[in-house]
């Protein structure tokens, strides 16, 4: 069943020739060593999560809530300078906070073992214009299932960059920076977009109900969205004659957030370093090698707790492939098991600091721009 | 209505601002009884009762309703980390504030004996059973047995000071004096009020009730055939109560403490969840819902006896059969998780 690595090519050989041969070569057995070391990760963080763990997501969800209410109550006298520099500050962390630490990880289900409807999978939305059900969809399956495969996983470039050499060239593919540049900023719209998987509809693969269905869905979300932000709050702020300036900070904040996701998340599998794969590659794939494609596929970020945490852990993005559903606030103490089996069976660990890492996704972008 | 159309109203307006979260769920950081998704409670004042008994005093938030004497309610606590329910008798007299009178025999019961203290969260169900007092019973006769004793004494605390002058004979079985719970309580009740008689049964120095009709209940209570009968206790207790009064041609009310269980004569059988498509072992002596959650996965449960039917679920091949009983069910249809195992392989759509 075990399917070797001798088909797949590195990213950075694939300029060169289509056809190397993987410098690994894990031998079946190998690939069942894997299988069991990590499989013995998860089992002991399943079995070691408990009450602390429980107490830190309530607290984290006490603190975003703090500062949300912290950001919007600042927002209210936002014509003073002060106020509104912390009202934009409480909310642009509060919403990261709210879509990372929180929100994501808890659509992945990571805290669904603690059977509390409050802070659970199939109850949570976020305050992000995509909605958490169309993006479980996109993401949970699509993207962690079929991770880097190009092809498969449409996180590989979002439909709209060309973000691997395997990917044929195109014209519009001259556009890469400015469309990523353009993408960054308004973060959030684009992945509502992307949810709705109008290309997989162009393509016959999705239904016109289940588009529309999405779509409307989408547009529901972004009127409250919009509403709460651009319009309902700046008109409460209106009374202290703070309107415009709560406008402007709405707008910073969510721009922020959208900035720093966009970051992060194209850290996660666009520097050098982290690989693609081909459908080739996937198939009869044993679950030893399916762990070795998400090590293979990911890069973490290098830097202190506070960035770790502002990621929502996601600068773990390797532990997080392999384990997406272990409560994110573990990552931290598993990052050493895994890097140490990775050492040992020759896996790249990639990793760097975030200015690295955003530099060399940035540089991606451009590269492939050109053919 | 006025005030509750302004709330209304209200609460619309704020949700704009709160959207996608729910109004509650900020006000949570300041006010532990809000929740936009559960009934909370907030611990009290907590009581021993007996070494391992203890009685918990609670404040209920937003969406419960006031107990009629002899209910229960699913409540959930914590249990390092992970949100368990059980189903526990409510002690209070009616009218007054909740309590629940906790016997500690398994791990939720045990945490809420020894863990809890004023300020602990507890999330809670409403209050519902049948095992409550007829509108204008006669004179009525209470058979308990250990903690079996808490929907009555929410019951004795109601009717006694309601009706001074109603018949009331408690034949109330425990080990000891020491296990006893409410032993002082019901004598001083019983004091006040003349019209309730207690009868104290210490099993460790009278042995076990003789149920038969020439036993020690016609000797306790000789017109016991004329009275409101209830019973409340282990299941095996109250099922020697019903046949007693069943000899009569009346019968007694029960409130079953747990459930009597007959190991499978097949052995171990297999469940199949269809949606993940996993086969879990179950071995004969466990319930399919047990062996689900030893395995760490979560099933809907409620009261684990076979009473509440919350922890339905739909079967799709196979059949199970009743631990009480033996009965088989192969019709496709819902079962109860909780008080069947395979027979000895069953298909379930979860």
């Amino acid at each position: 069943m075990a399917a070797t690595l001798e088909e797949h090519t590195p990213t950075f050989e694939i300029e060169r020739a289509r056809r190397t041969p993987n410098p690994l070569n894990l031998t079946e057995e190998q690939l069942i060593e894997l299988e069991v070391k990590f499989d013995a990760i998860r089992d002991d963080i399943t079995a070691k999560r408990g009450a602390s763990d429980a107490r830190y997501i309530g607290r984290v969800i006490k603190a975003q809530r703090s500062l949300e209410m912290v950001g919007r109550a600042a927002m209210l006298f936002s014509k003073h300078k002060p106020l509104w520099l912390l009202g934009v500050g409480c909310l642009a962390g509060g919403k990261i906070l709210e879509n990372m630490e929180i929100g994501h990880n808890v659509l992945h289900g990571q805290w669904d073992w603690m059977n509390d409807m409050e802070i659970h999978s199939t109850t949570w939305e976020w305050d992000f214009v995509a909605p958490s059900s169309g993006w479980q969809r996109t993401h949970n399956e699509t993207h962690h299932t079929w991770t880097n495969v190009v092809g498969k996983d449409r996180d590989v470039g979002y439909n709209v960059l060309r973000m691997d050499p395997s990917q044929p060239w195109r014209p519009i593919n001259l556009l890469n920076p400015v469309i990523n540049a353009g993408l960054a900023p308004m973060f959030e719209w684009g992945i509502a977009i992307y949810d709705i998987e109008f290309d997989e509809y162009l393509a016959g693969a999705k239904s016109k109900e289940a588009t529309l269905r999405d779509f409307k869905r989408v547009m529901k979300k972004f009127g409250r969205q919009s509403a709460k932000d651009f319009v309902l709050s700046p008109l409460l702020a209106s009374l202290t004659g703070s309107a415009k300036s709560s406008i402007k900070g709405y707008v910073a904040a969510n721009v922020i957030r959208n900035l720093w996701a966009h970051a992060v998340i194209f850290c996660g599998h666009f520097p050098d370093g982290a690989e693609t794969f081909t459908e080739e590659d996937i198939e009869n794939e044993s679950r030893g090698h399916w762990y070795l494609r998400q090590a293979m596929g990911s890069a973490n970020i290098d830097g202190s707790k506070a960035m770790h945490f502002m990621s929502g852990n996601l600068s773990f993005q390797i532990e997080h492939h392999l384990f997406p559903d272990l409560p994110s606030n573990r990552m931290a103490e598993i990052a050493p098991r895994v890097k140490a089996i990775c050492e040992e069976y020759g896996i790249p660990y990639t990793s760097g600091p975030l200015p690295k890492q955003v530099l060399e996704a940035w540089r991606k972008v451009f590269r492939l721009a050109l053919p | 209505m006025k005030k509750n159309r302004a709330r209304k109203v209200l609460k619309f307006a704020v949700s704009q601002l709160t959207y996608p979260r729910d109004p509650k769920d900020f006000l949570q950081v300041f006010h532990n009884l809000a929740s936009a998704r559960y009934t909370r409670g907030v611990v009290s004042r907590v009581v021993r009762e007996t070494s391992d008994t203890a009685t918990i005093y609670f404040r209920a938030g937003d969406g419960w309703t006031p107990h009629v004497a002899g209910q229960w309610a699913r409540i959930g606590v914590s249990l390092n980390g992970k949100r368990v329910w059980r189903p526990f008798s409510i002690s209070a007299a009616e009218g007054h504030d909740p309590s629940i009178t906790v016997k500690a025999n398994g791990e939720v019961s045990q945490n809420l004996v020894h863990e809890a203290t004023p300020g602990t969260l507890l999330y809670l169900e409403e209050p519902s059973g049948q095992f409550v007092l007829d509108e204008t019973p006669a004179s009525i006769l209470f058979i308990v047995a250990g903690s079996g004793i808490t929907p009555v004494m929410s019951m004795l605390r109601t009717l006694m000071p309601r009706r001074p002058d109603h018949d009331v004979v408690l034949i109330y079985s425990s080990r000891s004096p020491q296990d006893c719970i409410f032993h002082d309580e019901i004598l001083e009740l019983a004091d006040q009020f003349p019209g309730l008689k207690p009868k104290f049964w210490f099993s460790r120095e009278d042995g076990r009730i003789d149920f038969s009709e020439t036993g020690d209940v016609p000797r306790l209570c000789p017109d016991y055939q004329d009275r409101e009968m209830y019973s409340s206790g282990p299941d095996a207790f109250v099922s020697r109560v019903q046949e007693l009064a069943v000899l009569h041609g009346g019968e007694s009310r029960v409130e079953r403490f747990d459930v009597t269980r007959r190991t499978s004569a097949s052995g171990n059988g297999e469940v199949y969840f269809s949606r993940s498509d996993e086969t879990l072992e179950v071995t004969g002596v466990d319930s399919i819902l047990e062996a689900a959650e030893n395995s760490g996965r979560q099933l809907p449960h409620g009261c684990r006896i076979g009473i509440c039917r919350s922890c339905l679920v739909p079967m799709t091949d196979g059949q199970v059969s009743d631990i009480r009983t033996g009965d088989v069910t192969q019709d496709p249809g819902l079962v109860q998780t909780c008080i069947t195992r395979p027979a000895p392989w069953v298909a379930l759509d979860i």
